[in-house]
């Protein structure tokens, strides 16, 4: 109980620094909604042009995008100071952070929020809004449901591979090419996985399981034959068993790390 | 009277190619940026048997052209002067008797020839064996195109210059490049070729200085472009290059006027 009141203070006071500067976080947010959206009337045109990809229609592939984005909004919003983590090593300020009368892990989420963040799931929420009627999906509550799970598991994703590359440098000290690479296979994701090579395919479902951020959720909603293996529901709890054991793997890569951790001394 | 400008654009390249670990997971990164467009441009026009039509060849050639565009035009610089008048040391830059803003260029310069040497030319020879293209064009078309490129990249670094040079007003200028980004690359043709723009905003795009950045050269080399179109496109260039000129020392010297400096 110690542990939310005190993340929430921290939450609290962040976004409160913040906001000194009030026009600053709009103007931000703003310019970063616009970036996707640009990006995302770029794809739009394509898809419309072409309707369909290797058996994908184009509001198929609109749904995944939108899974991409706001799961990354997420992430970005909580677990993005891990990225920092290699920064906080070689300058010593995580020193200040393991001194603190609480989890060190709760902490770091808490004490510094990513707000570009909301950008992503303002911009994912236009999209969605905008051409919900072309998923082919029924909104009933059952769905509804089922998608916030989705997207909590999306997310979640998203933070645990965040959280593992982070937490990689307490053992290599810099880990900026990890997070950069991180950054470049996240670009495929906003499509359907099945789109791209083998060798691709391998890397996004078995060593940098994003496929596990939008292809997989998108399992839970879409009517594609790739999916037709399994029931809708029999995806679900793949996904969240799949969700649950890479945040097992997070928390316990970061401690493990934590444990190992000797300071820089700067 | 050139040198001082010559000797940033040597630093320029220079600093780029002393952290080489940097250097290969920048290769590896815009690699994998650049193959997710060309695998994507590759299954669709497959799947609307598109591969082997004129218009196929050109989509793909186009998307790898455009990558690689703008890794070089990524390269350059955002935030010059307002990190000068963040830090105070834009008081120093202006008493030196050289030119800011030509010490600016010859900065991205430095760093677009570098990223041209250690990104593009590697990215841009893989992706070519990889998606068997070949690249037969006329010696003229190749040039004309790398004459609208560099005119093309002053209009982009003006446009760059100018949102920077908020910072004598507003010293975060960071968001402002954001949306400097959205419009540019979506009326550039940096996203996708322009010919796939429904007509009504092909006629906006005409008007607008952004397709010299990207499509203008680009489609020049794949001769895609009618003579006439190719008139508009020269005049168009022009007007906006003169223009942006203006634009740019105007503010310019408003703004030095004006300048803030802090800590120091």
């Amino acid at each position: 109980m110690y542990t939310v009141k005190c993340f929430f203070v921290l939450m609290r006071a962040d976004l409160k620094s913040r906001m000194i500067y009030k026009l600053s976080p709009f103007l931000y947010i703003f310019g970063l909604i616009l970036l996707y959206i640009s990006a995302f009337l770029g794809n739009y045109i394509m898809l419309t042009k072409f309707k369909n990809i290797d058996g994908w229609e184009y509001g198929q592939i609109i749904f995944i995008y939108v899974f991409c984005l706001v799961s990354y909004g997420v992430r970005s919003i909580f677990f993005n100071h891990f990225t920092n983590l290699g920064g906080m090593i070689l300058d010593g300020s995580l020193d200040n952070i393991l001194i603190k009368p609480m989890n060190s892990f709760v902490y770091l989420v808490g004490s510094h929020f990513e707000i570009g963040g909301f950008s992503h799931i303002i911009a994912g929420g236009i999209i969605f809004f905008k051409f919900n009627h072309l998923f082919g999906v029924t909104w009933n509550v059952k769905n509804i449901i089922f998608y916030i799970i989705a997207i909590i598991c999306a997310s979640l994703v998203q933070s645990s591979i965040t959280v593992i590359i982070g937490s990689c440098a307490f053992f290599v000290e810099q880990n900026e090419g990890l997070r950069r690479l991180y950054e470049g296979f996240r670009q495929f994701i906003y499509y359907p996985v099945t789109l791209y090579n083998k060798y691709i395919q391998v890397v996004l479902f078995c060593i940098l399981p994003l496929a596990f951020a939008t292809f997989i959720p998108a399992a839970v909603f879409l009517n594609h034959p790739v999916y037709n293996i399994m029931s809708k529901t029999s995806w679900l709890l793949f996904l969240v068993g799949i969700t649950g054991l890479l945040s097992v793997i997070a928390v316990g890569v970061f401690n493990f790390g934590l444990s190992h951790y000797k300071s820089s001394g700067t | 009277m050139i040198l001082p400008y010559l000797l940033e654009i040597k630093l320029s390249l220079r600093d780029r190619l002393v952290f080489k670990k940097d250097v290969m997971i920048r290769i590896i990164t815009s690699f994998l940026l650049s193959m997710t467009t060309m695998e994507l441009w590759s299954v669709i026009m497959r799947t609307s048997d598109n591969s082997g039509t004129t218009e196929g060849i050109n989509t793909i050639k186009y998307m790898l052209l455009a990558s690689s565009l703008t890794m070089m035009i990524d390269a350059t610089p955002g935030d010059e002067i307002t990190g000068r008048i963040v830090s105070g040391s834009i008081s120093r830059d202006l008493l030196y008797p050289v030119s800011l803003p030509l010490i600016i260029l010859g900065k991205s310069i430095g760093k677009v020839i570098a990223t041209f040497m250690l990104n593009v030319v590697p990215i841009f020879v893989v992706l070519s064996l990889m998606y068997n293209i070949s690249w037969t064009s006329s010696l003229s078309s190749l040039l004309l195109a790398i004459f609208f490129w560099l005119i093309g990249y002053l209009i982009y670094f003006m446009l760059n210059l100018q949102i920077d040079m908020i910072s004598f007003w507003w010293q975060e200028t960071f968001y402002f490049h954001y949306t400097k980004e959205a419009i540019y690359a979506f009326l550039s043709g940096a996203l996708i070729p322009l010919w796939y723009y429904p007509d009504w905003l092909k006629r906006v795009v005409n008007l607008l200085p952004f397709k010299n950045i990207m499509y203008v050269p680009i489609a020049t080399y794949l001769e895609t472009v009618s003579a006439e179109e190719m008139k508009w496109n020269c005049l168009n260039m022009g007007i906006w290059f003169f223009v942006f000129l203006f634009i740019t020392c105007l503010i310019w010297n408003i703004g030095v006027k004006k300048t803030v400096s802090n800590g120091g």
